[in-house]
């Protein structure tokens, strides 16, 4: 139930830092798809709802040269219609298009997705892959986290009180680099990944120069695998390097189980997964 | 061409617009001057003595107008079946499932009630609880309704020779399933909205399968005459069996009482899954006996199914599934023994099938078997076993007509089955299969309400010529409406624009059963059918005198009459109307009609009977990807055959089987109300998750129809149908993909992977377990 809640839509950073540095119970409210769904809950108590949608330093998606910056307040829709998401990071746009429905994806931001911190974040896996950084503002001034130092836990961030975050800013790969975003769900749309995965293999002369890894609903935060992106680097992509780099991948992975799947399939589910993301990389190699 | 113009036509829902725009009126939109918000506190635990319920704090709160507990009600015991009564309005002094009502609240909002339930202090004393029925019978378990060994109802029913058919059958199958829990999911949640009226009366807005059934029950529980208790049914968001009577409707009247104001009662989604009425969860036995060439010669079967911690209607439940699919086949040796238990946990009710799809997907699966073992095409094993038209059955159920063969013929050729089979292309990890599952049903039970069968109607013709029907069946948004003013429109010649079929409100529609057991097209629609064959002969006659011809030199259509001889000479329905109105001080232009089937009921002892005026058969091929790696069923292509008689509106056909055939995809493969210690661990549409549009293939539908002697223009019914066959369809494909046969519901991913993992670890010589 939402009486007693206030509304509030600052139309300065200032005034939304402010508002929740100053509200116990202050909470950012952007597309909702989160927020609101918990708060009508009960799951999560809201004095004030702080809606940013007024904030123009939030929006926008731009090409830096160097460097990509997604604004905040980015839909999932527009980031899989965004021309310079789809050519650079083609993998962030198939974690956009794989989250929810597409009214969900019409309302669901990217710094939202960030924010609520959930061990399955459809935006997770593929930004631990880009390695991207995230742009913070708030009280404090502005900072900038690596996107490996936001997530805390289940629900937890880097954010400090009253900090925001404004944007998501991913460094141009290497033009060779090629990622894949593969999930496993229950049901074929509007469904929480069992397991996400995003890889991504860059190959040179055969072998690969660059590997990244990211897992993501099998431990309390989305996280990148060394010990699989290792065994992929000066390596062919064949079928017993990536069936020991699925398997590697496996090892750090500290899946729960609950009424969805046991942590035993979701483990099985990584190496599937990471296999599959693999062949389709080497396939499209090819 | 057909005869017809509106019966057999593709013709969209008549009250389409209204929902689709939003302006239909559901019981949640209904709100009355003074009208309060109840809300229920329900019971967290599985089995408890209330110790005692301390109400003043709650009662204190501002905007409360009223704390309602068991003492505040008649204080009766009731239930929907008289045999049964074992149900409170409010608890009395002991819980018997996780939501059980105990007290309840109205005030000036929602937010208000739900405050004064934390103020309510209840004090349990924890009693030891017992969840799965076959535990619940055992000696020692703990007593929930003081029955003995917590058996509801036994069952038992035998015809022929069973042992001797067994031990002369060529191939003998035994083998344990079990069909889980599962929510009917409908749109809208239960709800009622209830005022109370002079002399201790109420009205009642429901949305409600059996507007009329109900107030027996109601009644009874209130201490009111049924007549006492108008019901009023506006549009209705799906049902699916799980809305006949409701405990909500009366914890709302009762509040209404006290308070002397109309209360509003909505389920959350998570009251209506932890307290709603979900399927007869069943552990069945099955031993069939069959013969080399594939005839059936013995079926047994045992079933112990969970009737929750009150009696909806898992006794008659059972019953059904224990022996209606032997008018599926011409069996002549059965046996059957069934149990309802008392369980500690959500009551259990009817489920689109009513029993007879959770024995279906056993039935099929051993059959689907025995043509595997015996060498025989899965479509040949059934049509050597189907049921003709004028068939008896060894029970007596009298099939005046029967599309079986044709159904499975179809299904066949429209599925190009016969291809299909085992896809050699599967070498990779996705391997594809086809299964293929026959199903039979009712069109009515007369066991379901004794004390009458049949329906009735009110056909007025307005002085505009309009054409209002009064019925007492009930539309919960499976067409209905479209069906009966299709009906009207045909057999009174009226313009289908002209009629309007009335939502049921029992101070002025006919008594009538309402919508269960796929009976309101058949049963309704013969009710509506006569009604309008009078209301035919009233105007026929008024256009006698107005032509000065004879009755039989005339016809109608298009709202008007004409004489046959010369088309040309016609007068309107408003016409006709309007003079005989004027001319009779305002008599209103009212025809009835009714229709009595020729059901019996089964004989108490030996089930001996006929219950429905007409059975119906169908077949369903269902075409799967099974992915080894991750154990994931996706169901790429599905076909239906149905014999509905005769479509009315093949259009609204096909969407009875598209969502049936979705309902039981998701039963198939991912529906589960997991219950842990009598609690449901996935209480909510995001954990417990039912079939999205991406997890539904095209359905492809054939209609087969025969032409029943009993239906209205030889109709029969669609909706359980629709379900019945899916799970065995699909199981039955998976079995095609992968050669491995699952014998209990859901078919999790989960457990094909696990079932996959232990069959190569087996073939590899070792014990396996689990996934790594």
């Amino acid at each position: 139930m939402l009486s007693g809640t206030e509304y509030v839509r600052p139309s300065t950073m200032d005034e939304a830092s402010g508002l929740l540095a100053n509200d116990e119970g202050a909470v950012v409210l952007a597309g909702g798809t989160d927020v609101l769904v918990a708060a009508f809950a009960g799951r999560m108590s809201v004095s004030t709802l702080v809606d940013v949608s007024s904030l123009p330093e939030l929006k926008g998606v731009e090409d830096w040269g160097d460097c990509v910056w997604i604004g905040a307040l980015t839909t999932m829709t527009k980031l899989c219609a965004s021309d310079v998401v789809n050519r650079v990071l083609p993998g962030l746009g198939s974690a956009a298009a794989a989250m929810g429905c597409w009214q969900v994806r019409n309302r669901a931001t990217i710094g939202g997705n960030l924010c609520n911190a959930s061990p399955s974040a459809e935006m997770g896996p593929p930004l631990l892959v880009y390695e991207a950084a995230v742009d913070l503002d708030g009280v404090g001034g502005k900072r900038r986290l690596p996107i490996s130092e936001f997530f805390k836990g289940p629900g937890e961030t880097a954010l400090a009180k009253g900090e925001l975050v404004t944007g998501i800013r991913i460094p141009k790969p290497d033009a060779g680099l090629r990622v894949a975003y593969v999930r496993r769900a229950l049901r074929r749309s509007m469904d929480i990944p069992l397991v996400n995965v995003a890889v991504g293999v860059q190959m040179g002369d055969g072998v690969g120069v660059d590997a990244r890894v990211a897992l993501g609903a099998v431990a309390p935060v989305p996280f990148r695998v060394p010990v699989a992106e290792e065994i992929l680097v000066g390596r062919p992509l064949t079928d017993s390097v990536i069936q020991e780099a699925a398997e590697g991948a496996c090892c750090p992975a500290r899946p729960i189980t609950d009424v969805r799947a046991t942590a035993e399939y979701r483990l099985a589910m990584v190496e599937v997964l990471v296999r599959r993301a693999l062949i389709q990389l080497a396939e499209e190699s090819v | 061409m057909s005869a017809f113009t509106y019966v057999g036509k593709r013709l969209p829902p008549v009250d389409g617009e209204e929902r689709a725009s939003g302006r239909a009126q559901y019981v949640t939109d209904i709100k009355l001057p003074g009208m309060l918000h109840g809300k229920i506190l329900r019971s967290p635990l599985p089995h408890a003595r209330i110790a005692s319920i301390d109400t003043s704090a709650a009662e204190a709160l501002p905007g409360v107008k009223a704390v309602a507990t068991w003492a505040d009600t008649p204080g009766v015991s009731f239930g929907p079946i008289p045999a049964f009564e074992d149900w409170t309005i409010l608890a009395k002094d002991k819980v018997r499932f996780v939501g059980e009502e105990v007290a309840a609240v109205a005030a000036v909002d929602e937010a208000t009630a739900l405050r004064a339930l934390d103020l309510i202090e209840v004090e349990y004393e924890e009693l030891p609880a017992v969840f799965d029925p076959v535990e619940a019978m055992k000696p020692g378990a703990p007593s929930i309704n003081g029955r003995e060994r917590n058996v509801v109802m036994p069952f038992s029913l035998e015809r022929g020779d069973v042992d001797g058919a067994l031990a002369g059958a060529d191939l003998v199958l035994e083998e344990d399933y079990y069909t889980n829990q599962v929510y009917q999911a409908y749109m809208e949640t239960m709800a009622g909205v209830v005022r109370p009226e002079k002399h201790g009366g109420f009205t009642m807005w429901l949305p409600i399968q059996i507007p009329n059934k109900s107030r027996l029950t109601y009644g009874k529980a209130l201490g009111v005459r049924p007549e006492d208790i108008r019901i009023i049914k506006p549009f209705m968001g799906g049902a699916f069996g799980a809305k006949m009577e409701v405990d909500l409707h009366l914890v709302a009247a009762v509040l209404a009482r006290k308070c002397g104001r109309p209360v509003r009662i909505v389920n959350t989604r998570h009251e209506d899954i932890v307290a709603g009425n979900p399927r007869v969860p069943m552990h069945i036995h099955l031993k069939m006996g069959f013969m080399r060439d594939g005839r059936f010669a013995a079926k047994e079967v045992r079933i112990v199914a969970a009737n929750g911690g009150r009696t909806v209607y898992s006794p008659p439940i059972m019953a059904t599934a224990c022996y209606r699919v032997d008018t599926l086949y011409t069996f002549e040796n059965v046996r059957a023994e069934g149990y309802a238990v008392d369980t500690n946990t959500v009551p259990t009710g009817a489920f689109r099938g009513f029993g007879n799809s959770q024995m279906t997907f056993p039935l099929e699966t051993m059959i689907d078997q025995a043509a595997a073992q015996l060498g025989l095409d899965p479509v040949a094993i059934r049509r050597r076993n189907a049921v003709p038209t004028g068939y008896v059955s060894i029970h007596g159920w009298e099939v005046g007509s029967s599309g079986q063969e044709q159904t499975l013929d179809n299904v066949a050729r429209i599925s190009g089955l016969a291809s299909r089979r085992r896809q050699a292309a599967d070498t990779g990890p996705v391997r594809r299969g086809v299964g293929l599952a026959a199903c039979n049903h009712v069109s009515g039970n007369k066991a379901f309400f004794p004390p009458f069968d049949g329906s009735s109607s009110i056909v007025r013709i307005a002085e505009d010529g309009k054409v209002i029907v009064f019925h007492g069946e009930c539309d919960m948004g499976q067409g209905q409406t479209t069906a009966f003013s299709q009906i009207v429109a045909e057999a009174l010649g009226a313009r289908l624009e002209d009629v309007t079929v009335a939502e049921v409100d029992t101070q002025v529609s006919p008594y009538g059963l309402g919508s269960f057991a796929t009976r309101g097209t058949t049963i309704g629609g013969m009710g509506v059918k006569k009604g309008a064959d009078a209301a035919k002969e009233l105007l026929l006659q008024a256009a006698a005198e107005h032509f000065g011809a004879d009755i039989l030199a005339l016809d109608t259509e298009q709202s008007e009459v004409y004489l046959k001889a010369d088309p040309s000479r016609r007068v309107s329905f408003g016409h006709l109307a309007r003079g005989f109105i004027f001319t009779h001080g305002g008599l209103p232009m009212v025809a009835q009609g009714h229709y009595v089937p020729n059901t019996v009921a089964p004989d108490p002892k030996t089930k001996y009977g006929n219950v429905s005026p007409a059975y119906v058969f169908g077949a369903h091929v269902a075409e799967v990807e099974v992915d080894t790696e991750t154990g994931e069923v996706r169901v790429t292509g599905y076909w239906a055959s149905h014999d509905v008689g005769r479509a009315i509106n093949p259009m609204q056909l096909e969407g009875q089987v598209q969502g049936g055939v979705a309902q039981g995809i998701g039963w198939a493969l991912m529906e589960d109300m997991i219950t842990r210690e009598g609690r449901i661990a996935n209480p909510t549409l995001l954990d417990y998750r039912v079939p999205g549009s991406k997890d539904v293939p095209r359905v492809t539908c054939d209609f087969v129809e025969p032409v029943d002697p009993n239906g209205p223009f030889g109709a029969k019914g669609i909706g359980e149908p629709a379900l019945n066959p899916v799970p065995a369809a699909v199981a039955n494909a998976i079995y095609d993909a992968i050669g491995i046969r699952f014998t209990e519901l859901p078919i999790t991913a989960e457990k094909v992977l696990a079932a996959l993992r232990a069959r190569e670890a087996a073939q590899r010589g070792r014990g396996g377990q689990g996934f790594v």
